[in-house]
């Protein structure tokens, strides 16, 4: 990743003597549709007709930079940036023995012995407590298959529609199911519970709400807080089960090659991610919330596509790298058949037991 | 009530209540009547002259900021309590961006010209014209606004930049005056060569350049404005500079410059401004299609 301390300056002065010329303010895009473009909300065309114009228009470049600038700023408090957190990242983060051990068993999910590239295990699960926005040091977990503490719903996202519910989302029972067990029993479990949920694409899988666990009183933070998140990972294989994406602990997508043997941190995305689905070996989609709909096609690479509705998106199934149907927490489904450039809501056909 | 509008609620019946229930229009005490005329300003926005299907506005008055346009409107309103949230929860991120986009000093002013401008200080007609009439919630409330301020600041120092020109006009004097005659010549014949090979660049390309070059916008910032991950903003920068010095190269030699002079018009261009180009080509050059690098500045191969 270039770094900014790497910056051609002529470069730059070449491209901003370009760009210099005075615009019409008639013809740059509104205040409210370069907020719009910020958030990702615009329709293709809209989106690809401030990219023409901005490309050329000093003014618009140096608005959306100050834009940036002032979300950068504002982004420990602002709403779109709270909305937009992975919702784990609402909790309030303890240490109590407990959740380590809930820790270990999620750990436990991943195949033993397998460590990120990047990130020793250990230091991965320090990364994941916070104190008090302070990062606690634990040994590295030891991996344990039962005793797991009774489990209640975190609260939703400030701001945001919550996250699908046990009520809503028949596959949200199993975030109340103990979190256990190599990869091989975790996809037996699925495969049960899939049997119970409404039908998916192959490799799809939607992501259970957070799980706030009671910390246990002997912890020494216990006092600080008064319980522990967990995120689960959202993981993805592809039909070939080589390819595979996941969620981490923080919130970014990872993928892995080899089966999940090792894993490769991408990106961060812009919101929490609810569901996935790979149709291809090459191809994997993602929604979440706030109409949040991310794909990956081969060679392309991750983009984030227009978003169908401002409603959180709890699954998604797709066809191929261009055909995909995202739902919404309420039951609306949308589908595309560009890649995710356009949707159209599909219209419900009337009950039969209507007169 | 605009056709547009009116299509959509008869062809959902209960389309306008659910959204001003999601918007808790109640809260504020917003009349009905207010609120569709805020979304009937909203779907003009949106589609303009176009017939779109009723299914389609629906969809798009789904996906609105309602509770923020209900704010909105209950503020242009002059509703009480409605400024007073607004205040409460606005104003410490209002001037934080101010602070971000004008520094310390000028954020307060900054601020406050824009809660003058929400508020609505100008009357056309007798009545109050709020800044709020623009915002549709296509957006939250808070990039719009951040958006409000970056605008506003944008326009003020282009403006004020405007008023000084004499000033301008000497820096550039004190630039051209170099002692070495070749300088004006190749450094003139290096900055056509670039000028040309950006100009060739499609718009999404140059607009990924120009953000991250001339705007400093950090990659993460262009990915997410343009769609796309930190990862491929980088991949892409990276293909666009090395198909800039392929075109460089090529347009330089067809100007008849020959390895020395292209050196010393890099030289020239460095000088006035000592950055690391020579380090990034450098950079470049260890990569498989590096040649063109060495043909920009003979000498740096096998550094």
């Amino acid at each position: 990743v270039t770094t900014p301390d790497r910056r051609d300056e002529p470069l730059a002065r070449t491209l901003r003597d370009l760009s210099s010329s005075e615009p019409s303010a008639e013809t740059c895009p509104d205040v409210s549709t370069m907020a719009a473009w910020w958030e990702g909300r615009l329709t293709p065309e809209e989106r690809a007709a401030c990219e023409t114009h901005v490309a050329e228009c000093a003014r618009c470049q140096e608005t959306i930079a100050a834009i940036a600038a002032a979300e950068d700023e504002a982004s420990p408090s602002s709403d779109r940036e709270a909305a937009s957190r992975p919702a784990w990242r609402h909790a309030v983060w303890a240490v109590p023995a407990a959740a380590a051990l809930v820790l270990a068993t999620w750990l436990g999910l991943r195949p033993a012995g397998i460590v990120e590239p990047d990130r020793p295990a250990a230091e991965g699960v320090a990364m994941a407590l916070k104190v008090e926005g302070d990062e606690a040091r634990l040994p590295a977990p030891e991996v344990r298959q039962e005793a797991v503490p009774p489990v209640d719903r975190a609260e939703p996202p400030v701001g945001r529609p919550a996250p699908p519910t046990a009520s809503s989302d028949p596959l949200a029972a199993r975030a109340k199911s103990p979190r256990t067990g190599p990869v091989e029993d975790r996809s037996q479990r699925m495969a049960d519970e899939q049997a119970a949920a409404p039908p998916l694409a192959r490799g799809a899988q939607r992501a259970p709400s957070p799980q706030t666990i009671p910390a246990t009183p002997q912890a020494p933070a216990a006092a600080m807080a008064e319980s522990v998140t967990v995120a689960t990972p959202l993981e993805v294989s592809s039909p070939g089960l080589e390819r595979r994406w996941r969620v981490s602990l923080d919130g970014a997508i990872e993928g892995s090659k080899d089966g999940g043997r090792t894993w490769t941190r991408d990106f961060i995305p812009p919101a929490a991610l609810y569901a996935g689905v790979s149709p291809a070996d090459e191809v994997c989609w993602y929604a979440g919330a706030a109409g949040l709909v991310l794909r990956l096609a081969g060679e392309e690479g991750w983009a984030r596509a227009t978003a169908p509705t401002r409603s959180d998106l709890v699954a998604i199934e797709a066809a191929d790298a261009v055909t995909a149907t995202a739902t919404t927490r309420e039951g609306l489904r949308y589908t595309t058949s560009d890649g995710g450039r356009s949707w159209t809501l599909q219209v419900p056909p009337p009950s039969p037991f209507q007169p | 009530m605009d056709d547009l509008l009116r299509a959509a609620a008869q062809a959902e019946s209960d389309l306008l209540p659910r959204l001003a229930a999601r918007a808790d229009c109640r809260r504020w005490e917003l009349p009905a009547a207010a609120f569709h005329a805020a979304l009937d300003r909203s779907v003009r926005h949106r589609f303009g002259g176009a017939r779109p299907a009723a299914v389609e506005v629906a969809a798009y008055l789904d996906s609105l900021h309602l509770d923020d346009l209900a704010l909105a409107c209950a503020c242009a309103d002059g509703h009480a309590a409605a400024w007073d949230h607004l205040v409460e929860a606005f104003r410490p991120k209002l001037l934080a961006a101010a602070r971000a986009i004008a520094g310390p000093d000028n954020a307060p002013e900054l601020a406050d010209s824009v809660f003058a401008d929400l508020y609505g200080l100008k009357e056309r007609g007798g009545e109050r014209q709020s800044l709020f009439r623009y915002f549709y919630g296509r957006s939250s409330l808070a990039t719009w606004l951040r958006a409000v301020l970056a605008r506003k600041h944008v326009d003020a120092r282009r403006a004020e930049s405007r008023l000084r020109p004499l000033e301008v006009a000497a820096e550039r004097a004190a630039e051209a005056a170099v002692p070495d005659l070749d300088r004006p010549r190749l450094v003139a014949g290096l900055a056509a060569a670039v000028a040309a090979a950006l100009e060739a660049l499609d718009a999404r390309d140059r607009l990924r350049l120009v953000l991250y070059y001339a705007r400093q916008m950090k990659q993460a910032q262009i990915g997410r404005l343009l769609g796309e991950s930190e990862a491929t903003v980088s991949r892409r920068l990276d293909r666009i500079r090395r198909d800039l010095r392929r075109r460089v190269a090529q347009a330089l030699a067809a100007q008849g410059l020959g390895p020395g002079d292209i050196s010393r018009a890099w030289t020239f261009m460095l000088d006035d401004s000592p950055v690391d180009l020579i380090q990034r080509l450098e950079q470049l050059d260890r990569r498989p299609d590096a040649s063109a690098a060495a043909a920009i500045v003979p000498g740096t191969e096998g550094t």
